[in-house]
């Protein structure tokens, strides 16, 4: 098994969504820690590691958030099935009778008022059954507050790999290869794996803020097109990573976008470009690029299919190509111009 | 009661001069430093000590604008924040920090259809009467377009416990605030008020006093919705009026920062101090914006429970607002002795 898939699976049997990252920073920093010079956990529950460059050569931030969507405890009814409010963009018709696993160790099942139509289907008539046929015996097992995530191992499919939380831990691992393929590099190198980026994104800003780089590398996850009635993108699994013009919270910077899809040009690496349609497409991004005086900031994402769904599907081809392209981009001329 | 004396002070986003005012007169005795930032925010600080802590209360309401002043004497208004329009019609009204008196009125009921009658109003049907014929006689009275208009609510106590009034969203956490300055010491803190501006526009008060104060940490103080009424399955209540005060799981502004989350709840368990949950998610609160301030700042809400948040008349429960009162007061002395360090 390669280095990527063995941290692939790492990560996926790691418990952590938006708001509860610390199990996720400890999997990372563990995996990270060979590679690096510095690492901490900041404030805001992100996971900050550097690589020294040549002092005085500038910084380069590379982002990727490492937490994904869940379901948060609000409710207890009086036969112990829990009622959940969503953390980030769960939706409902991908969550029933999904297997979920809780902050606690609890695993349950999520389940839904019969309805006529799929179009009844809503969030507020789920639940999830951990088995306790009271409150009281539920609460002991799942406190309020507490987060539910899918469960299930990654599957490989040929060069595709299929299983829950791919968005991002996708994007982590291949920061990870980039970490253990870094020699000495002309910049510091800043792996930030960011806190909270499905809601929001919230904590890639607060670490841009503190780290106040050159320029920044988003990695993410976004929507490939090459399924019946997809976002309308040319973006195609196993295509290449995407460099990304414009979601809904970000234009690319010209000149930074520019330069990677020269150095992607110049290497041979595949590369798509991509225009993320929904209003709800956001990355780090967006707050990276305007955290404090402005940091100039590209995205380059891993296409996916089934996003949100407890098996999202990516293409190990395409992200070893992305950690290929950020290699590339950290021993270029960072000048911009 | 300051509680009261607030929530009769008139102040949606963008006009909150009422209450500043009442507020600076109320803490000046009680406080090191007082100022005003860019945005209006009235900024105080107690206190010189290593660990410095931000409590935030916004002191804006919602209510409306003067929109279109019609050719026949009506007025029709702009929301400002979030307002529930099954709820509006026929309420009585102030217009402008004057309080010059109107009333919304909307299709008189003889002349609605059987269909509409079974139907909310929709809010650009709405309109203020004051009694005037022309556009002339309201501009007289000095009404112009984006002057502010407030509910004509007037504090009450319907109970030993229970006071009704508008605007406890947000003068309840101003007066938690205050008592907090003014009725306990903590010189091992620096304890920074926060009365912000703009709250219910998109928390934009509070995140600039933040990025300028940049605390250790900060708490948000505010009222939250609470729905254990008649015919209200007790599962859906959000909250509990008279079930201690709120400490928030997650709003749609964010989650609150866990440690301080997790520090809250045991000190609420370990004091006696009632506490529960809002079963919500939906409504955002200041600490999600404070949060995101400079490199990140340690935040979390505690909201006291109010009945008909957003409307003319909103209920509390004194015991509610005590509550919080002691749990802030739990949680500054156990960052002052150094149990809990952010």
């Amino acid at each position: 098994m390669s280095e990527m898939l063995e941290r692939l699976h790492r990560l996926a049997a790691t418990w952590g969504p938006a708001g509860r990252e610390h199990k996720m920073a400890e999997t990372l920093e563990d995996l990270i820690q060979p590679y690096v010079d510095e690492i901490e956990i900041d404030k805001f529950g992100n996971l900050i590691a550097i690589k020294h460059g040549i002092p005085g050569k500038g910084r380069v931030m590379l982002a990727a958030h490492m937490d994904t969507v869940g379901a948060i405890a609000l409710n207890v009814s009086s036969t112990g099935l829990i009622h959940i409010a969503p953390v980030g963009d769960l939706k409902a018709h991908h969550a029933i009778g999904q297997r979920v696993v809780w902050g606690s160790g609890a695993v349950g099942i999520l389940q839904h008022e019969p309805v006529s139509e799929a179009k009844d289907v809503d969030l507020k008539k789920l639940w999830c059954d951990i088995g306790a046929t009271s409150k009281e015996e539920a609460l002991e097992n799942v406190r309020l507050g507490d987060i539910c995530v899918f469960a299930g191992e990654l599957q490989q499919l040929g060069d595709a790999l299929a299983g829950p939380g791919l968005d991002n831990r996708a994007g982590c691992a291949v920061l990870l290869e980039v970490a253990e393929h870094l020699t000495d590099p002309n910049v510091d190198v800043a792996f930030v794996f960011a806190a909270q980026g499905e809601i929001g994104p919230r904590g890639a800003g607060p670490a841009a803020y503190r780290l106040n780089p050159d320029l920044a590398l988003v990695l993410d996850v976004t929507s490939a097109g090459d399924v019946p009635k997809g976002p309308r993108v040319e973006v195609k699994l196993g295509g290449g990573p995407a460099l990304k013009l414009k979601d809904g919270g970000y234009l690319a910077h010209g000149p930074l976008a520019d330069l990677v899809a020269r150095v992607a040009a110049e290497h041979k690496v595949p590369l798509q470009t991509e225009i993320a349609v929904g209003a709800g497409d956001r990355t780090d991004a967006q707050v990276v690029s305007i955290a404090g005086q402005g940091v100039p900031t590209a995205v380059i994402d891993i296409p996916a299919r089934y996003r949100g769904t407890a098996n999202e599907m990516v293409n190990l081809r395409d992200l070893h190509a992305a950690a290929d392209l950020v290699l590339k981009l950290l021993s270029s001329s960072l000048e911009l111009g | 009661m300051l509680l009261e004396k607030l929530s009769n002070a008139c102040g949606i986003s963008g006009y909150e001069d009422e209450v500043r005012d009442i507020l600076r007169r109320e803490l000046q005795e009680h406080v090191d430093e007082m100022w005003i930032d860019t945005m209006g925010s009235l900024m105080v600080r107690k206190g010189t000590g290593p660990i410095s802590v931000m409590l935030d209360a916004h002191m804006d309401e919602v209510g409306f604008l003067v929109g279109a002043i019609l050719d026949d004497g009506y007025v029709k208004l702009k929301k400002v924040g979030g307002l529930d329009d099954r709820v509006l019609p026929g309420r009585q009204v102030w217009l402008t920090q004057k309080r010059i008196p109107g009333v919304i009125g909307a299709k008189a009921w003889h002349l609605t259809s059987p269909d509409e009658r079974g139907k909310v109003i929709p809010f650009d049907q709405m309109y203020v009467d004051l009694g005037c014929k022309t556009r002339q006689e309201v501009l007289d009275l000095g009404i112009e377009p984006g002057e502010p208009v407030y509910f004509a609510t007037t504090f009450e106590r319907y109970s030993d416990k229970v006071v009704k009034g508008k605007a406890f969203d947000d003068r309840v956490g101003c007066t938690i605030v205050a008592t907090i300055l003014q009725a306990f010491s903590h010189p091992g803190l620096t304890i920074y008020g926060s009365f912000s501006v703009q709250e219910e526009v998109g928390l934009r008060g509070a995140k600039v006093a933040a990025y300028n104060l940049n605390p250790d940490l900060a708490l948000a103080l505010e009222g939250t919705g609470s729905a254990n009424g008649a015919g209200v399955d007790p599962f859906d209540t959000i909250t509990n009026l008279g079930d201690g005060p709120a400490i928030s799981l997650m709003d749609a502004a964010g989650f609150p920062n866990l440690q301080v989350w997790e520090q809250l709840v045991k000190l609420a368990q370990e004091s006696g101090i009632r506490y529960q949950h809002r079963r919500l998610i939906t409504g955002g609160t200041n600490s999600g914006g404070i949060a995101l301030q400079r490199a990140g700042i340690p935040a979390c809400t505690i909201a006291v429970p109010c009945r008909y948040i957003h409307t003319n008349a909103s209920l509390l429960n004194l015991d509610d607002l005590q509550g919080a009162v002691s749990l802030v007061d739990h949680f500054l002395t156990s960052l002052e002795k150094g149990d809990f360090r952010p």
